[in-house]
């Protein structure tokens, strides 16, 4: 494994320390570890089947973590159940949309809201017509780009539309740090050049964890990429020494001009 | 107001006097027949509270209503011989008061709607459907080899248990109390249904991960939904041993899971008031059809089926269209 320089000594938000992570003899996480830094997007990349889907699911806590630890800022959240996580910060988002498909694109929101403000134990009082619940889903929904659809059932919503919603559910939760599972998946050009941009504006106030497939949006968003081969990260560095890695080239972006 | 809200209001407002009319005319028959539409439908709106809003399929909520009509059975028994219900570790009687027994009705279906659902939530899907049913005919064997209240044979309740101030030994104060607790139970389902919980329990029923992954466990909200759809149906159990005077153990069978299915089916899931239309088409079939032939049953069964295909969402969503949400 290729150690390459980190350059930034400040406190990770989310970090992973040697994480690793088996399926019968099968090694889905060898020993990983990456941070995440305040203002920055660190991209993980790497062939189908290389663990990354194991390792989110370790991060957001639906999968059990063998050995190693996951913290979050400075608290180590790696036997806390998914729902603690979130309420710690944890934003993440689906590779497959994942939305309450029979609402509106505002109550969608809302609830993301109410899971913030607490209260899923209150029986009386009448939760679409709260105030504080619209207020900060609309401002959520702006913040997207997506308020003026916001009375539009999520499945009426176009894909790219659905992707802009799940964004709108995340930020309303006030994430410390995001995990997106290939934001870009199904997106047409303009809506991958779109969401890039998106990314780009977000990534200064929040900090993203990325997994990837689109090359050319990771290597212009990313600030640290990391390569994961059979669950294990073999180089991790900026986009530039990424690029010019003759191990990185073998394993994974040699045969793909994507990478170019 | 929207038109299913209108429908609500209307079918709120025939009931009482529909009942009211029969009483003037001295048709204690009819009374008692809407009073049997109102039980029933109060036991199928608390079934629509797990079944229709939660998406919890239960083909065991016939343990609650059992429970509860037995609850009712007995606490008269005692009150009627002046015996003990229990003596160890302390002194149990019975009582005749409605009050007092809906309160250790809600009590007693509460604690084991928690253990039956901490258990059967844990599933999902067929296995949830097994899992309760189980249940449910577990507690059925188990009260027709008690020998004690009737086995059976049933329980009979000799004297109609008392009210407070009004005289339900007469069948239109007696509509009237179970048309009140109808309307508490539609109260308060349409409040948790609009509220926080009511959000959340929706949630769990579209889509868990979702939920989850904003921040909120559905199992809770799950569990607490089963118990309060659990005591709106027992409480409803222990009127309907009152309305007939007899506790069948039948009611804790699965037919009657069954039947309240059919409620929710027939009347609109997850429509507020689609379990009391269900409950009331079914009395009226049962009294009506059955009175002309005892394959009324076939006929239930042709009309449940054409519901299922050409009615999405029960005689409700044919009346009032497609729920809405803003």
């Amino acid at each position: 494994m290729i150690e390459l320089n980190r350059k930034d000594t400040s406190q990770p938000v989310l970090s992973v320390s040697n994480l690793s992570k088996k399926f019968g003899a099968l090694v889905a996480s060898d020993d990983v570890s990456l941070e995440v830094y305040p203002g920055q997007l660190h991209a993980l990349i790497g062939p189908n089947g290389a663990g990354k889907s194991t390792l989110i699911g370790q991060i957001s806590g639906l999968l059990s973590v063998d050995y190693g630890e996951i913290s979050l800022v400075s608290t180590n959240i790696s036997n806390f159940s998914p729902e603690r996580r979130v309420h710690l910060g944890l934003g993440r988002s689906f590779q497959i949309s994942n939305l309450m498909l029979e609402w509106s694109a505002r109550r969608n929101v809302m609830l993301a809201v109410q899971a913030k403000q607490g209260g899923s134990f209150h029986f009386f009082r009448n939760v679409w017509k709260d105030e504080s619940l619209r207020a900060a889903a609309d401002i959520a929904l702006a913040e997207v780009g997506l308020l003026e659809r916001a009375t539009v059932r999520a499945d009426e919503l176009s894909h790219g539309e659905r992707r802009q919603l799940e964004f709108a559910c995340a930020l309303a939760l006030q994430p410390k740090v995001l995990v997106l599972d290939e934001p870009m998946a199904g997106l047409g050009p303009e809506g991958t050049a779109a969401m890039t941009e998106f990314l780009e504006q977000l990534k200064s106030r929040i900090p993203i964890l990325l997994v990837e497939h689109d090359m050319d949006a990771v290597f212009r968003l990313a600030d640290t990429v990391s390569v994961l081969v059979y669950g294990k990260i073999i180089a991790s560095g900026t986009p530039a020494e990424i690029r010019s890695s003759r191990s990185v080239q073998e394993a994974y972006l040699g045969n793909s001009d994507s990478a170019a | 107001m929207t038109r299913e809200g209108w429908i609500n209001l209307l079918i709120l407002v025939a009931l009482p006097v529909a009942a009211l009319f029969a009483h003037i005319n001295g048709e204690d028959y009819l009374t008692n027949l809407l009073s049997r539409m109102v039980i029933l439908g109060l036991a199928g709106i608390g079934l629509n509270f797990a079944l229709g809003f939660g998406g919890m399929v239960s083909f065991g909520h016939a343990a609650f209503f059992g429970l509860g009509a037995y609850v009712a059975g007995i606490a008269a028994f005692h009150a009627f011989d002046g015996s003990l219900f229990a003596s160890i570790p302390f002194e149990i009687g019975g009582t005749n008061q409605m009050p007092a027994i809906w309160l250790v009705v809600a009590l007693l279906v509460a604690v084991v709607a928690v253990l039956i659902g901490y258990i059967s939530l844990r599933t999902s899907g067929v296995y949830f459907i097994m899992i309760t049913l189980a249940f449910a005919q577990m507690l059925y064997y188990f009260a027709i080899s008690w020998p004690t209240y009737g086995g059976e044979d049933g329980l009979s309740i000799y004297l109609r248990n008392e009210f407070p101030g009004v005289p339900v030994d007469r069948s239109f104060s007696f509509f009237l109390v179970s048309f009140g607790l109808l309307l508490v139970g539609l109260f308060l389902s349409w409040r948790f249904v609009n509220s926080r919980f009511g959000a959340a329990l929706q949630g769990a029923r579209m889509n868990p991960i979702r939920l989850s992954s904003v921040g909120i466990a559905p199992f809770p909200i799950k569990l607490t939904a089963f118990v309060i759809s659990a005591v709106i149906v027992g409480v409803a159990g222990a009127l309907f041993a009152d309305l007939n005077g007899f506790v069948s153990p039948t009611t804790l069978s699965w037919h009657m899971s069954g039947e309240l299915i059919i409620f929710v089916i027939l009347g609109g899931v997850g429509r507020l008031l689609g379990p009391l239309i269900g409950a009331a088409m079914f009395v009226l079939l049962e009294t009506y059809l059955g009175g002309i032939t005892d394959r009324w049953q076939f006929f239930l069964g042709l009309i449940l089926l054409c519901t299922v295909l050409f009615a999405n969402g029960g005689i409700m969503g044919l009346l009032a269209g497609r729920a809405k949400h803003d």
